[in-house]
């Protein structure tokens, strides 16, 4: 017999909610009157009440709701009315969501749903919840589904914590992936770590591209096979993680060893890895291949060092002025010897000026001129005339200018090379006279052998005695213009130069010859005009064909005797007198039975050295033999042997 | 016909065939001197020909007498015909050796 429950004592606990179950007018519900709930519902009410998570109960088949007072949160401003209503009244908004699941459990399911979301009222606020839930049949005795117990359990925390470790992963992961990319694609970077002892534990293609070892060759491997052998030797290695574990960083700047033996300059650090307890777990280390990078500025320390070699070797200035301040951008130390100035003067203060006012200030107008026309992009020769500021010495330079040109075709630079070109300038001056005044000599003496020839045939009876007497006359020529072309620049010959030459050609010297007696007497070393030498010479010759012929050389007994001395001619002329006298044969002296032969020796000494020379002669012929006195006058100084400019003749 | 050459020889032959050519030889001197006080006492050449360059002396002061009182002249050189002063450019001139016949064919002209 089943005892009724009075309405005022059922349910006895439940908190509020029992409290309101209890009160609730149950009666005009579906689910009838509170004294006439079978037992098992009583109970699964009971269970629900006392239930510590949110629990709603769908009692059918009208779908009243009963829920506890873990689930009031769940019901925010719908609580209390939601009480003996129906879901789709309290959360229509969810209807499609609950009624398959209300429809499974109905028919008997048990449904488990994992974190949905729902709201949730707390302190008065809506809030975004998570909960996972169960739906699951009520029986009542005989089994049938009398409604559906739905139990919520709140995820939301657990969720939040969930996410929350997720995203931390996520970044983690995602920032270890970036790592590993970076580490893995830097192919110009081995970047890899080792033991605290050095043993090679991670190997990235980076690595293997910069040493050529694979992961498998080198990993477990001693990090000192990358490093020279002169480095291993020097114990490198070590030092270098010494340095990182007690710095946190060691440089590792030099070269290393590859596979495949070459070497490879790394710029690179190596740094100690920590775990949390301070503990050294091994090193890594970051290093760059610059071993390019390291030849080309190699190469480029070469190249400076080349030009400045160069510069400073050349007896040439080198120079390189900026294209829009002319300043100097470089100057070679010849600059020095061939200006007569140091660098450190010219760079001070305005250089083109300062430069400008070495130059003579006949050429400087033209060399700035110059020096700007290189500036707008032409090459040219300059050359002008500058003055030592010291010494005052005038040098010449012959400048070759030229423009140095930025990528895009300007004229960045200007530069040029200076020579001094002093010595080429006078050597060339000099040359120029020297062969106007050869053209002139010849053309001369051309002159000359013309006007001789003509006078040689009309005085000659025969062409054997022409051949033979203008045969002589030319040796004669011959022997004073080799005579005159052997003299050094601004040299003259003397007076027993010229005697000796002609009287050796006919082998007449001032020892005996031919049974003759020769006397020469005379200060050596008087010297002559060159203008008058070739007639001069001519003259001897003259005279000494005639003494070989006809006089003191043509017979035994015979005697010549040449004197000559050096007069006073007034305060500061000097004359020569030579005094040719032939003795010792018997000659057909001149009187007025035999008027005096009229040879062309005898024309040349009376006429041509008067003419020519200024001299005057006295030629007689006594009984005796030749008597010839000749005076000739030399220029006023005369003297000595200096390298006085010898005046052209015409 | 005023000579002046200091070369004797060279004068000497220009004496000769000026006179082959029916000519008569004023000098021939051999200096600047000379030809100016020959043109000072007279009597005047009717033409000249002149060696540029006298013993270093240049024969210009000669020409400038010539040109002074309207004689023709012709220069005889040993130097380029280009190696004369300006002024003188108009005058002819003949290289040295010289070509006569060409001489006397200019002193005419």
């Amino acid at each position: 017999m089943i005892r009724p429950i009075p309405p005022q004592g059922w349910p006895t606990h439940g908190g509020e909610m029992g409290q309101r179950i209890r009160t609730h007018d149950w009666a005009s519900s579906p689910t009838g009157a509170l004294e006439t709930w079978k037992q098992s519902l009583r109970t699964a009410v009971d269970l629900m009440l006392a239930s510590g998570f949110p629990t709603v109960l769908h009692l059918g088949p009208g779908g009243t709701i009963l829920y506890n007072d873990a689930a009031i949160p769940l019901l925010g401003s719908g609580h209390p009315a939601a009480l003996g209503r129906s879901i789709g009244e309290i959360w229509p908004e969810a209807r499609s969501g609950w009624e398959p699941v209300l429809r499974r459990s109905l028919a008997g399911e048990t449904v488990m749903l994992a974190n949905l979301p729902h709201a949730i009222w707390r302190g008065g606020r809506k809030v975004d919840g998570w909960f996972t839930f169960s739906s699951y049949p009520l029986r009542d005795e005989d089994g049938t589904v009398a409604g559906v117990n739905i139990v919520f359990i709140d995820t939301t925390d657990r969720l939040a914590a969930e996410r929350r470790r997720d995203e931390v992963e996520a970044r983690l992961r995602d920032s270890e992936e970036r790592s590993r990319i970076i580490v893995e694609t830097a192919r110009d970077y081995a970047i890899f770590s080792t033991d605290p002892t050095g043993r090679i534990e991670t190997w990235p293609p980076g690595a293997e591209a910069v040493f050529g070892w694979s992961a498998e060759e080198v990993l477990g491997q001693p990090v000192d096979i990358t490093f020279t052998p002169a480095d291993r030797a020097k114990g490198v290695p070590d030092e270098e993680r010494r340095l990182a574990a007690s710095r946190g960083s060691a440089a590792d700047v030099r070269w290393h060893q590859r596979k495949d033996g070459t070497q490879v300059f790394i710029d690179g650090v190596t740094r100690p890895i920590t775990g949390p307890d301070h503990a050294l777990r091994g090193f890594v280390k970051v290093g760059q291949d610059v071993t390019d990078r390291q030849a080309m500025e190699a190469a480029l320390r070469e190249s400076e060092e080349r030009f400045r070699q160069y510069g400073e070797a050349s007896s040439d200035v080198l120079w390189i002025r900026n294209a829009e301040t002319l300043a100097f951008e470089y100057i070679s130390p010849a600059f020095e010897a061939v200006y007569g100035l140091s660098r450190t003067d010219l760079l001070t203060g305005n250089q083109v000026r300062r430069w400008a006012e070495l130059i003579h200030p006949g050429d400087r107008a033209t060399a700035l001129d110059h020096l700007r026309r290189v500036r707008a992009g032409g090459s040219l020769l300059s050359t002008f005339r500058i003055q030592r500021p010291v010494t005052g010495e005038a040098r010449w330079i012959r400048d070759t200018g030229f423009p140095l040109l930025d990528a895009g075709g300007r004229v960045q630079r200007v530069a040029g090379i200076g020579h001094d070109a002093t010595e080429e300038v006078e050597l060339n001056d000099r040359l120029r006279l020297l062969v106007g005044e050869l053209q002139h000599r010849t053309r001369n003496l051309l002159a000359v052998v013309s006007g001789l020839s003509k006078k040689t045939l009309a005085g000659s009876g025969s062409l054997e005695d022409f051949r033979a007497r203008f045969g002589a006359r030319l040796d004669a020529l011959s022997r004073v213009n080799s005579l005159l072309s052997r003299l050094e620049d601004g040299h003259r010959i003397a007076f027993d130069e010229l005697l000796g030459a002609e009287l050796s050609a006919h082998g007449v010297t001032d020892t005996k010859t031919r049974s003759s007696h020769v006397t020469l007497k005379g200060p050596p070393g008087i010297l002559l005009r060159s203008s008058s030498v070739q007639t001069f010479a001519l003259a001897l010759h003259e005279l000494t064909t005639n003494a070989l012929k006809h006089g003191a050389l043509s017979q035994p007994g015979g005697w010549l005797e040449v004197r000559w001395r050096l007069l006073d001619h007034g305060r500061h002329e000097k004359r020569l007198e030579v005094v040719w006298r032939e003795t010792g044969i018997a000659v057909r002296a001149d009187n007025d039975d035999h008027p005096p032969r009229r040879g062309y020796g005898r024309h040349l000494i009376e006429q041509a050295l008067p003419y020519q020379l200024g001299a005057e002669t006295d030629y007689k012929l006594s009984s005796e033999g030749v008597r010839c006195i000749i005076t000739v006058p030399l220029s006023s100084t005369m003297a000595g042997t200096s390298g006085e400019v010898d005046e052209p003749d015409g | 016909m005023l000579v002046v050459e200091d070369d004797f020889v060279v004068a000497e032959d220009l004496q000769d065939e000026l006179e082959q050519q029916g000519a008569e030889v004023l000098g021939p001197v051999a200096t600047v001197e000379a030809a100016l006080s020959l043109l000072e006492s007279g009597p005047l050449p009717e033409r000249a020909i002149l060696d540029v360059n006298l013993r270093g002396t240049m024969v210009f002061p000669v020409a400038d007498a010539l040109r002074g009182r309207g004689i023709p002249f012709v220069f005889v050189t040993g130097y380029d015909h280009a190696a004369l002063p300006a002024a003188y450019a108009g005058v002819s001139c003949c290289e040295k050796p010289t070509d006569m016949p060409a001489l006397v064919r200019l002193l005419m002209a």
